[in-house]
Protein backbone atom coordinates (compact mmCIF):
# COMPACT_ATOMS: atom_id res chain seq x y z
CA UNK A 1 0.00 0.00 0.00
CA UNK A 2 1.43 3.47 -1.08
CA UNK A 3 2.01 5.92 1.64
CA UNK A 4 0.83 8.67 -0.24
CA UNK A 5 -2.84 7.09 0.04
CA UNK A 6 -2.40 6.49 3.89
CA UNK A 7 -2.63 8.90 6.62
CA UNK A 8 -2.58 7.24 10.29
CA UNK A 9 -4.56 4.04 9.83
CA UNK A 10 -6.55 5.10 7.12
CA UNK A 11 -6.86 5.04 3.68
CA UNK A 12 -7.41 6.67 0.68
CA UNK A 13 -9.00 4.99 -2.56
CA UNK A 14 -10.18 6.62 -5.77
CA UNK A 15 -10.86 4.95 -9.16
CA UNK A 16 -11.91 6.32 -12.82
CA UNK A 17 -13.67 3.62 -14.23
CA UNK A 18 -14.95 4.55 -18.11
CA UNK A 19 -18.85 4.47 -18.54
CA UNK A 20 -20.08 2.40 -21.75
CA UNK A 21 -21.78 4.37 -24.14
CA UNK A 22 -25.22 4.70 -23.45
CA UNK A 23 -24.93 4.57 -20.33
CA UNK A 24 -24.30 7.35 -18.25
CA UNK A 25 -27.75 8.64 -17.85
CA UNK A 26 -29.03 4.98 -16.27
CA UNK A 27 -25.96 4.50 -14.48
CA UNK A 28 -26.74 8.21 -12.64
CA UNK A 29 -30.80 7.22 -11.97
CA UNK A 30 -29.20 4.06 -10.52
CA UNK A 31 -26.73 5.48 -8.10
CA UNK A 32 -29.11 8.62 -7.56
CA UNK A 33 -31.99 6.09 -6.46
CA UNK A 34 -29.71 4.12 -4.11
CA UNK A 35 -30.54 4.12 -0.31
CA UNK A 36 -29.36 7.04 1.87
CA UNK A 37 -27.34 6.54 5.04
CA UNK A 38 -28.00 3.09 6.84
CA UNK A 39 -29.59 1.70 3.38
CA UNK A 40 -26.95 2.71 1.16
CA UNK A 41 -25.28 0.03 0.26
CA UNK A 42 -22.02 1.37 1.28
CA UNK A 43 -22.93 0.85 5.11
CA UNK A 44 -22.77 -2.82 4.54
CA UNK A 45 -19.28 -2.08 4.18
CA UNK A 46 -18.18 -1.83 7.82
CA UNK A 47 -14.93 -0.03 6.91
CA UNK A 48 -15.98 2.41 5.01
CA UNK A 49 -15.94 5.95 6.57
CA UNK A 50 -16.74 8.07 4.18
CA UNK A 51 -17.01 7.18 0.34
CA UNK A 52 -18.64 9.10 -2.91
CA UNK A 53 -19.75 7.76 -6.72
CA UNK A 54 -19.19 11.03 -8.82
CA UNK A 55 -20.18 10.85 -12.49
CA UNK A 56 -17.57 12.85 -14.49
CA UNK A 57 -19.25 13.76 -18.10
CA UNK A 58 -16.41 15.78 -19.18
CA UNK A 59 -13.42 18.29 -18.04
CA UNK A 60 -14.71 21.85 -17.91
CA UNK A 61 -13.66 24.32 -20.19
CA UNK A 62 -13.71 28.06 -19.79
CA UNK A 63 -12.38 30.29 -22.41
CA UNK A 64 -11.72 32.85 -20.07
CA UNK A 65 -9.06 30.64 -18.50
CA UNK A 66 -6.57 31.19 -21.05
CA UNK A 67 -6.53 27.34 -21.11
CA UNK A 68 -4.44 27.24 -24.60
CA UNK A 69 -6.44 24.33 -25.78
CA UNK A 70 -10.14 22.68 -24.63
CA UNK A 71 -9.39 19.34 -23.28
CA UNK A 72 -12.25 16.89 -23.67
CA UNK A 73 -13.41 13.29 -22.25
CA UNK A 74 -12.95 10.48 -25.26
CA UNK A 75 -15.68 8.64 -22.70
CA UNK A 76 -17.82 10.02 -18.95
CA UNK A 77 -15.92 8.56 -15.92
CA UNK A 78 -17.26 6.91 -13.22
CA UNK A 79 -15.36 8.17 -9.89
CA UNK A 80 -15.30 6.07 -6.84
CA UNK A 81 -13.82 7.62 -4.00
CA UNK A 82 -13.79 6.02 -0.14
CA UNK A 83 -12.16 6.73 2.97
CA UNK A 84 -11.43 3.77 4.68
CA UNK A 85 -9.92 1.67 7.31
CA UNK A 86 -6.76 0.50 5.65
CA UNK A 87 -5.08 -1.64 4.37
CA UNK A 88 -6.23 -1.14 1.14
CA UNK A 89 -6.09 -5.01 0.02
CA UNK A 90 -8.04 -5.85 3.10
CA UNK A 91 -10.44 -3.60 2.53
CA UNK A 92 -11.14 -4.05 -1.14
CA UNK A 93 -11.65 -7.70 -0.45
CA UNK A 94 -14.37 -6.84 1.96
CA UNK A 95 -15.82 -3.77 -0.56
CA UNK A 96 -16.22 -6.19 -3.29
CA UNK A 97 -18.02 -8.67 -1.11
CA UNK A 98 -20.88 -6.61 0.04
CA UNK A 99 -21.23 -4.86 -2.88
CA UNK A 100 -22.32 -7.89 -4.80
CA UNK A 101 -25.42 -7.52 -5.66
CA UNK A 102 -24.94 -3.48 -6.61
CA UNK A 103 -21.67 -3.60 -7.97
CA UNK A 104 -22.86 -4.93 -11.26
CA UNK A 105 -25.22 -2.21 -11.90
CA UNK A 106 -22.80 0.36 -11.00
CA UNK A 107 -19.40 -0.84 -12.48
CA UNK A 108 -21.27 -3.40 -14.86
CA UNK A 109 -21.70 -0.36 -16.88
CA UNK A 110 -18.34 0.58 -17.20
CA UNK A 111 -16.09 -0.72 -19.95
CA UNK A 112 -13.66 -3.71 -18.72
CA UNK A 113 -15.57 -4.52 -15.34
CA UNK A 114 -15.67 -8.06 -14.78
CA UNK A 115 -18.48 -10.27 -14.93
CA UNK A 116 -20.10 -10.97 -12.38
CA UNK A 117 -18.67 -8.05 -10.80
CA UNK A 118 -17.55 -9.46 -7.20
CA UNK A 119 -14.83 -10.53 -5.33
CA UNK A 120 -10.98 -10.99 -6.52
CA UNK A 121 -12.15 -9.97 -10.29
CA UNK A 122 -13.92 -6.57 -9.30
CA UNK A 123 -11.03 -5.80 -6.76
CA UNK A 124 -8.46 -6.28 -9.97
CA UNK A 125 -10.86 -4.33 -11.88
CA UNK A 126 -10.88 -1.06 -9.10
CA UNK A 127 -7.06 -1.45 -8.51
CA UNK A 128 -6.03 -1.24 -12.25
CA UNK A 129 -8.26 2.07 -12.73
CA UNK A 130 -6.87 3.64 -9.45
CA UNK A 131 -5.50 6.75 -8.93
CA UNK A 132 -3.12 7.24 -6.25
CA UNK A 133 -3.43 10.54 -3.56
CA UNK A 134 -1.17 13.01 -4.01
CA UNK A 135 -1.76 14.47 -0.24
CA UNK A 136 -4.76 12.64 1.55
CA UNK A 137 -5.71 14.36 5.05
CA UNK A 138 -8.04 12.87 7.85
CA UNK A 139 -8.67 14.45 10.36
CA UNK A 140 -8.96 11.49 12.99
CA UNK A 141 -6.84 9.33 11.00
CA UNK A 142 -5.92 6.62 13.98
CA UNK A 143 -9.62 6.15 14.55
CA UNK A 144 -11.11 2.83 12.71
CA UNK A 145 -15.01 3.55 11.46
CA UNK A 146 -15.63 0.55 14.59
CA UNK A 147 -13.92 3.20 17.17
CA UNK A 148 -15.43 6.42 16.29
CA UNK A 149 -18.86 4.96 16.41
CA UNK A 150 -18.31 2.97 19.71
CA UNK A 151 -16.74 6.41 21.41
CA UNK A 152 -20.26 8.60 20.14
CA UNK A 153 -21.95 6.18 21.51
CA UNK A 154 -20.47 6.02 24.83
CA UNK A 155 -20.61 9.75 25.06
CA UNK A 156 -24.35 9.71 24.47
CA UNK A 157 -23.95 7.08 27.49
CA UNK A 158 -22.13 8.82 29.35
CA UNK A 159 -23.69 12.00 29.23
CA UNK A 160 -27.05 9.91 30.12
CA UNK A 161 -25.06 8.15 33.02
CA UNK A 162 -23.81 11.56 34.49
CA UNK A 163 -27.74 13.13 34.29
CA UNK A 164 -28.99 10.12 35.95
CA UNK A 165 -26.42 9.62 38.88
CA UNK A 166 -26.55 12.99 39.99
CA UNK A 167 -26.99 12.84 44.00
CA UNK A 168 -26.29 9.42 44.44
CA UNK A 169 -24.11 7.92 47.36
CA UNK A 170 -20.46 7.03 46.48
CA UNK A 171 -21.51 3.19 46.88
CA UNK A 172 -24.58 3.50 45.02
CA UNK A 173 -22.33 5.35 41.90
CA UNK A 174 -19.76 3.34 41.97
CA UNK A 175 -22.36 0.09 41.83
CA UNK A 176 -24.40 1.54 38.99
CA UNK A 177 -20.94 2.82 37.10
CA UNK A 178 -19.93 -0.62 36.95
CA UNK A 179 -22.81 -2.11 35.72
CA UNK A 180 -22.74 0.39 32.88
CA UNK A 181 -19.47 0.79 32.03
CA UNK A 182 -17.42 -2.23 33.35
CA UNK A 183 -17.63 -5.52 34.75
CA UNK A 184 -18.32 -5.45 38.62
CA UNK A 185 -15.17 -7.25 40.77
CA UNK B 1 7.09 31.48 -11.51
CA UNK B 2 5.31 29.56 -8.98
CA UNK B 3 3.80 32.02 -6.95
CA UNK B 4 3.20 31.66 -3.12
CA UNK B 5 5.15 28.48 -3.38
CA UNK B 6 6.76 28.40 -0.03
CA UNK B 7 3.22 26.93 0.92
CA UNK B 8 3.12 28.14 5.12
CA UNK B 9 -0.34 27.33 5.36
CA UNK B 10 0.29 27.99 9.30
CA UNK B 11 1.17 31.54 8.80
CA UNK B 12 -3.22 32.03 8.20
CA UNK B 13 -3.11 30.55 11.65
CA UNK B 14 -3.18 33.55 13.82
CA UNK B 15 -6.77 34.46 11.56
CA UNK B 16 -8.07 31.37 12.76
CA UNK B 17 -9.51 32.32 16.02
CA UNK B 18 -11.04 35.81 14.76
CA UNK B 19 -13.06 33.52 11.41
CA UNK B 20 -13.63 30.04 13.17
CA UNK B 21 -16.14 31.92 15.34
CA UNK B 22 -18.39 32.52 12.42
CA UNK B 23 -18.23 28.87 11.01
CA UNK B 24 -20.95 26.46 12.08
CA UNK B 25 -19.41 23.22 12.95
CA UNK B 26 -22.68 22.31 12.75
CA UNK B 27 -25.42 23.01 10.93
CA UNK B 28 -28.23 23.32 8.35
CA UNK B 29 -26.92 22.87 4.71
CA UNK B 30 -27.20 27.06 3.84
CA UNK B 31 -25.43 26.70 0.33
CA UNK B 32 -27.03 29.37 -2.44
CA UNK B 33 -24.49 28.01 -4.97
CA UNK B 34 -25.06 24.47 -6.74
CA UNK B 35 -24.40 21.62 -4.56
CA UNK B 36 -27.15 19.16 -4.91
CA UNK B 37 -28.49 17.22 -1.89
CA UNK B 38 -26.72 14.14 -2.84
CA UNK B 39 -24.07 15.96 -2.00
CA UNK B 40 -24.93 15.50 1.47
CA UNK B 41 -25.50 12.47 3.95
CA UNK B 42 -26.45 14.37 7.01
CA UNK B 43 -24.07 16.48 8.99
CA UNK B 44 -21.90 14.93 5.90
CA UNK B 45 -20.93 17.25 2.90
CA UNK B 46 -19.07 15.95 -0.71
CA UNK B 47 -17.14 18.28 -2.77
CA UNK B 48 -15.77 17.23 -5.33
CA UNK B 49 -13.73 19.60 -8.21
CA UNK B 50 -11.64 18.67 -10.78
CA UNK B 51 -9.47 21.83 -12.33
CA UNK B 52 -7.01 21.33 -15.09
CA UNK B 53 -3.04 22.52 -14.47
CA UNK B 54 -0.58 24.86 -16.27
CA UNK B 55 2.13 23.40 -17.41
CA UNK B 56 4.12 23.63 -14.19
CA UNK B 57 1.64 22.56 -11.92
CA UNK B 58 2.77 18.63 -12.54
CA UNK B 59 6.00 19.48 -11.66
CA UNK B 60 5.41 21.99 -8.39
CA UNK B 61 2.53 20.07 -7.29
CA UNK B 62 3.94 16.56 -6.23
CA UNK B 63 6.82 18.96 -4.45
CA UNK B 64 3.96 20.65 -2.51
CA UNK B 65 2.11 16.79 -1.77
CA UNK B 66 5.77 15.76 -0.88
CA UNK B 67 6.17 18.75 1.61
CA UNK B 68 2.85 18.65 2.92
CA UNK B 69 2.68 15.36 3.80
CA UNK B 70 6.14 15.10 5.61
CA UNK B 71 6.48 18.54 7.19
CA UNK B 72 2.95 18.22 9.01
CA UNK B 73 3.10 21.40 10.99
CA UNK B 74 3.38 22.92 7.65
CA UNK B 75 -0.72 22.06 7.34
CA UNK B 76 -1.73 22.52 10.83
CA UNK B 77 -4.23 24.97 9.98
CA UNK B 78 -6.00 22.28 8.12
CA UNK B 79 -6.21 20.08 11.32
CA UNK B 80 -7.46 23.49 13.10
CA UNK B 81 -10.09 23.95 10.67
CA UNK B 82 -12.36 21.35 13.06
CA UNK B 83 -15.04 21.23 10.13
CA UNK B 84 -13.07 18.70 7.56
CA UNK B 85 -13.39 14.87 8.28
CA UNK B 86 -11.10 13.45 5.37
CA UNK B 87 -9.81 15.60 2.27
CA UNK B 88 -7.59 14.75 -0.79
CA UNK B 89 -5.61 15.78 -3.94
CA UNK B 90 -5.01 14.14 -6.99
CA UNK B 91 -3.43 14.18 -9.83
CA UNK B 92 -4.72 12.99 -13.05
CA UNK B 93 -2.23 12.33 -16.38
CA UNK B 94 -2.86 9.39 -17.53
CA UNK B 95 -6.42 7.68 -17.83
CA UNK B 96 -5.91 3.74 -17.10
CA UNK B 97 -6.75 1.55 -20.21
CA UNK B 98 -9.48 -1.25 -20.03
CA UNK B 99 -9.28 -2.39 -23.81
CA UNK B 100 -12.37 -1.59 -26.32
CA UNK B 101 -14.41 -0.10 -26.55
CA UNK B 102 -12.35 2.32 -24.38
CA UNK B 103 -10.74 4.83 -26.87
CA UNK B 104 -7.25 5.38 -25.86
CA UNK B 105 -6.55 9.02 -24.89
CA UNK B 106 -3.28 10.62 -24.10
CA UNK B 107 -4.66 13.64 -21.89
CA UNK B 108 -2.92 17.02 -23.02
CA UNK B 109 -2.87 18.76 -19.67
CA UNK B 110 -3.02 17.46 -16.12
CA UNK B 111 -5.95 17.39 -14.21
CA UNK B 112 -6.30 17.82 -10.52
CA UNK B 113 -9.19 15.61 -8.73
CA UNK B 114 -9.98 17.45 -5.36
CA UNK B 115 -12.49 16.18 -2.23
CA UNK B 116 -13.49 17.24 0.81
CA UNK B 117 -15.88 15.44 2.90
CA UNK B 118 -17.11 18.07 5.61
CA UNK B 119 -19.48 19.84 7.68
CA UNK B 120 -21.25 22.92 8.03
CA UNK B 121 -22.49 24.71 4.97
CA UNK B 122 -20.91 25.49 1.59
CA UNK B 123 -20.99 28.85 1.65
CA UNK B 124 -19.08 28.89 5.27
CA UNK B 125 -16.55 26.13 3.94
CA UNK B 126 -15.07 28.47 1.10
CA UNK B 127 -15.36 30.99 3.28
CA UNK B 128 -13.07 29.51 5.44
CA UNK B 129 -11.10 27.78 3.03
CA UNK B 130 -10.21 31.42 1.84
CA UNK B 131 -9.65 33.42 4.54
CA UNK B 132 -7.80 30.79 6.95
CA UNK B 133 -5.83 29.00 4.09
CA UNK B 134 -5.26 31.57 1.72
CA UNK B 135 -1.78 31.14 0.92
CA UNK B 136 -2.32 27.08 0.63
CA UNK B 137 -4.72 27.71 -1.57
CA UNK B 138 -3.09 29.89 -3.72
CA UNK B 139 -0.06 26.67 -3.14
CA UNK B 140 -2.51 24.22 -4.16
CA UNK B 141 -4.85 25.93 -7.12
CA UNK B 142 -1.96 28.07 -8.24
CA UNK B 143 -1.30 26.09 -11.42
CA UNK B 144 -5.01 25.49 -11.86
CA UNK B 145 -6.20 27.42 -15.42
CA UNK B 146 -8.77 29.87 -13.76
CA UNK B 147 -7.87 30.11 -10.44
CA UNK B 148 -8.57 33.56 -9.83
CA UNK B 149 -6.58 33.91 -6.21
CA UNK B 150 -8.72 32.57 -2.78
CA UNK B 151 -9.72 36.22 -1.91
CA UNK B 152 -11.89 38.11 -2.95
CA UNK B 153 -14.14 34.88 -2.46
CA UNK B 154 -16.75 36.36 -4.51
CA UNK B 155 -14.82 34.87 -7.41
CA UNK B 156 -13.45 31.74 -5.72
CA UNK B 157 -17.11 30.70 -5.34
CA UNK B 158 -17.78 30.98 -8.54
CA UNK B 159 -14.57 29.02 -9.96
CA UNK B 160 -15.31 26.08 -7.58
CA UNK B 161 -19.05 26.14 -8.47
CA UNK B 162 -17.97 26.40 -12.05
CA UNK B 163 -15.18 23.25 -11.95
CA UNK B 164 -17.55 20.83 -8.99
CA UNK B 165 -19.31 18.09 -9.97
CA UNK B 166 -21.85 16.49 -7.85
CA UNK B 167 -22.28 13.28 -6.16
CA UNK B 168 -24.80 11.19 -7.67
CA UNK B 169 -24.60 8.72 -4.10
CA UNK B 170 -22.57 10.43 -1.34
CA UNK B 171 -22.04 7.83 2.21
CA UNK B 172 -20.94 8.61 5.82
CA UNK B 173 -20.79 5.76 8.26
CA UNK B 174 -21.84 8.17 11.08
CA UNK B 175 -24.17 10.92 9.02
CA UNK B 176 -25.43 12.95 12.27
CA UNK B 177 -21.58 13.27 13.76
CA UNK B 178 -19.35 16.75 13.00
CA UNK B 179 -16.15 16.64 13.76
CA UNK B 180 -16.55 18.35 16.68
CA UNK B 181 -18.49 15.62 18.01
CA UNK B 182 -16.00 13.31 16.98
CA UNK B 183 -12.71 14.44 18.29
CA UNK B 184 -14.59 15.03 21.55
CA UNK B 185 -15.58 11.56 22.10
CA UNK B 186 -12.26 10.42 21.18
CA UNK B 187 -11.06 12.46 23.50
CA UNK B 188 -13.39 11.47 26.31
CA UNK B 189 -12.86 7.55 25.41
CA UNK B 190 -9.29 8.40 26.55
CA UNK B 191 -10.18 10.05 29.36
CA UNK B 192 -12.70 7.34 30.66
CA UNK B 193 -10.76 4.42 29.94
CA UNK B 194 -8.96 4.76 33.21
CA UNK B 195 -11.80 4.86 35.69
CA UNK B 196 -13.62 1.78 33.99
CA UNK B 197 -10.44 -0.28 34.28
CA UNK B 198 -9.92 0.63 38.18
CA UNK B 199 -13.74 1.31 38.93
CA UNK B 200 -14.26 -1.92 40.32
CA UNK B 201 -11.32 -1.95 42.62
CA UNK B 202 -11.70 1.42 44.13
CA UNK B 203 -13.40 2.24 47.16
CA UNK B 204 -16.40 3.95 46.98
CA UNK B 205 -15.23 6.99 48.34
CA UNK B 206 -11.99 6.71 46.05
CA UNK B 207 -14.39 5.82 43.03
CA UNK B 208 -16.58 9.01 43.71
CA UNK B 209 -13.44 11.25 43.87
CA UNK B 210 -11.95 9.95 40.63
CA UNK B 211 -15.53 10.41 38.51
CA UNK B 212 -15.89 14.02 39.89
CA UNK B 213 -12.81 14.27 38.81
CA UNK B 214 -12.97 12.62 35.69
CA UNK B 215 -15.96 14.67 34.63
CA UNK B 216 -14.00 17.70 35.67
CA UNK B 217 -11.20 16.68 33.30
CA UNK B 218 -13.64 15.80 30.62
CA UNK B 219 -16.50 18.43 30.95
CA UNK B 220 -15.72 19.98 27.58
CA UNK B 221 -16.03 16.68 25.86
CA UNK B 222 -19.46 15.99 26.98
Amino acid sequence: MKAVNVCGQAVGFLALTPIKAGEEGPLRTYLEGLGRSADSPLARSARTHMARWVIVADFFNDPSFKQRKEEHLAVPWLAFSSNADGDLDGYLDELCVALSDVAGEIWGRCIGCPEPATGDALKAYLKHNQIDCGFFYAAYGAATVAKVKASLAQSEQLRAFATRAQGMAPADLQQAFVAEFGAVR
Amino acid sequence: MWPNAHLTLSDAARTLAAVSTSVPIAGPITATGTPSQRNVDGQAIAITVFSTLKWWGKLFLPLLFFVAKHFPKLTGTLVKLSFIHFARWSLVSKIPYNGAPQPKQRLRYTHMYFESNFNGGWEEYIDAFSHILTTGMAAFWGSSFGFPKALPVGPFKDYIKENEVAASHYYSAYPEATITMIRESLQLDEKLAPLKRDAAALSPDAFAAAYAKMLTDAQHCL
